[in-house]
């Protein structure tokens, strides 16, 4: 685009755009940081009506209007003022597999940002539904930023079916941009979240890479780097960021004591499951009590940021030091008060906080004692729409980490179904069956007895054997 | 001081501002989720010029519980 013809207001990335713009562009593989995902129901769709409840969604959702340009070497970004799609295709396929097998491949197109920021396409499944695929690049929106735009969609689409009220308006994704740098140039609440991050990683010295497939490339590269003390190995790679996707499920029964275990106790549901997948890899790592993983906060906190489009989700580092003697009451106090404090910092950009820890104990680029990324989506179940709903995401087949675990309600049978996309040369598809099972064991077990120590749940675990 | 308390809450909530007193309960009323709760302290603090430490934020039941928290450590700057 030549510079005449650029808008007037450019603006920078953001912080969460930037991590995901750093992601992309140091990896071979550019399909790395898009969300491609599909939901449909059970009934038919009049998809003339989805296409105009669409268009008037790009009206609604100033992030379907973001546009991407590089100026002086540098990401911009504006906002288009409206368009409008007159073409959506409508597929028609004879199975389940067939569509999966098609939107499979789109997967694997990246969406280049500067080009295009989404793809889209309305479907009918034989036996399964009807329903709407959108792949976006992560630039643009988040999972949550997804979940609100398809909710808005389908308020739209019934509202335009029965002639009743359009649902309220959504908040500008520009005005947050704008609020962004403003909290970004505001030096003393960073100076407070810089003494934070600093503390945070000094406290329990170094940390220590706990990989769900256990130590064995820890100790190889040990051996390689001639350093028998080194405690976070190069598992972020850019190399061997092929992965596979395997997902799991927790029934509905099981699933709602996990939601009334969280009810009682004031507990978050995502905490209950990276217990439990941090109990599964400090297991399989000598029973190490610290363990660290990455856990994407969606920052959507105020009831303008829930009604708002856009990227705003970063990961928060969560690191836990729990030993043996502790319960599993005491545990997720612990990861309570964890959280808790991430939370309050979690404006502070990720970068920031990365180079901290870079800073601190010298890591390379590819180094992160992160053995995971976690991330909850919170699907509503069952009360918002009068049809049954299936949300599904797609395998990326790259990642930047080593394994990416994406989770979340199961509108279709009350449960949580679990995503696991895990890099093939370092973990196996028993390696990762055996952290679901671990995992749900030891999560069902501290709800059915508070009071028992890490160190009787730890007994119960069993590793896959390599 | 109630009044800015709720302004700040409603913004958080379903529930509006005027219908929020000191009896209100920040956890069953309201349905707010941990990351709610602790982004909403931090606009709490940034509007009273106060900091409430995390254990302590963590133990607030009710409204009234938030008006002597930020009381105590206003008075204490």
């Amino acid at each position: 685009m030549k510079k005449k013809d650029l808008p007037e207001k450019l603006y920078d990335l953001i912080p969460s755009q930037a991590t995901m713009y750093m992601m992309v562009k140091y990896s071979l593989h550019k399909n790395l940081v898009q969300i491609p995902t599909s939901f449909s129901v059970d009934r038919e769709i009049d998809f003339d009506l989805l296409k105009q409840a669409f268009n008037i969604e790009i009206a609604r959702n100033d992030s379907l209007r973001l546009r991407f340009v590089k100026q002086d070497k540098k990401i911009k970004q504006y906002f288009l003022p409206e368009y409008h799609v007159d073409d959506i295709p409508v597929l028609h396929f004879a199975n389940k597999a067939e569509q999966d097998a098609f939107f499979s491949k789109d997967v694997k197109r990246p969406v280049l940002f500067l080009k295009e920021t989404f793809r889209i396409y309305f479907y009918r499944t034989d036996g399964v539904g009807n329903g709407l695929y959108f792949n976006t690049t992560h630039l643009t929106m988040d999972a949550m930023g997804i979940v609100i735009m398809y909710f808005d969609m389908l308020s739209i689409y019934k509202a335009l079916r029965s002639g009743s009220e359009m649902p309220a308006p959504l908040e500008p994704y520009e005005k947050y941009i704008q609020e962004e740098f403003m909290r970004l140039a505001d030096q003393r609440r960073m100076a407070r979240h810089i003494d934070f991050y600093k503390k945070y990683f000094l406290k329990g010295g170094e940390p220590m890479y706990a990989g769900v497939h256990g130590p064995a490339f820890l100790e190889k590269t040990r051996k390689k780097k001639k350093n028998p003390t080194l405690r976070v190995p190069n598992a972020y790679n850019p190399l061997y960021d092929k992965c596979e996707l395997l997902v799991q499920d927790i029934d509905a029964q099981d699933a709602k004591k996990i939601f009334d275990y969280c009810m009682e106790n004031k507990l978050a549901p995502e905490s209950l499951l990276q217990f439990g997948l941090r109990t599964y890899c400090s297991a399989a790592n000598g029973r190490t009590p610290d363990v660290f993983m990455m856990s994407m906060c969606s920052k959507r906190a105020s009831n303008k940021e829930k009604h708002m489009g856009g990227c705003i989700a970063q990961p928060l580092q969560l690191r836990t030091i729990l030993p043996e003697t502790m319960t599993f009451r005491e545990a997720m106090d612990e990861m309570t008060f964890t959280r808790t404090q991430l939370f309050r910092h979690s404006q502070f950009p990720y970068p920031f906080a990365l180079q901290i820890s870079r800073d601190l104990y010298n890591f390379s680029a590819t180094q992160g004692p992160a053995c995971m990324m976690f991330s909850w989506i919170p699907i509503p179940l069952g009360e918002m729409l009068p049809f049954k709903l299936d949300f599904q995401a797609y395998n990326l087949e790259h990642y930047f980490s080593p394994l990416y675990v994406i989770s979340h309600p199961d509108p279709r049978t009350n449960g949580i179904r679990i995503n696991y996309m895990y890099r093939v040369k370092l973990s196996t598809e028993a390696d990762i069956r055996a952290l679901h099972e671990n995992a749900v064991k030891v999560i069902l077990a501290g709800i059915d007895n508070p009071d028992c120590t890490l160190g009787a749940l730890l007994d119960q675990v069993r590793v896959a054997q390599h | 001081m109630l009044e800015r308390l709720a302004n700040i809450i409603s913004e958080y909530s379903d529930i509006p501002a005027e219908e929020i007193t000191e009896a209100t309960n920040i956890r069953t009323d309201l349905g707010l989720n941990s990351l709610e709760l602790v982004n909403m302290a931090v606009a709490i603090e940034d509007e009273f010029a106060v900091e409430i430490p995390d254990r302590e934020a963590l133990g607030i039941e009710t409204v009234g519980d938030t008006l002597a928290l930020i009381a105590r450590y206003a008075s204490a700057d």
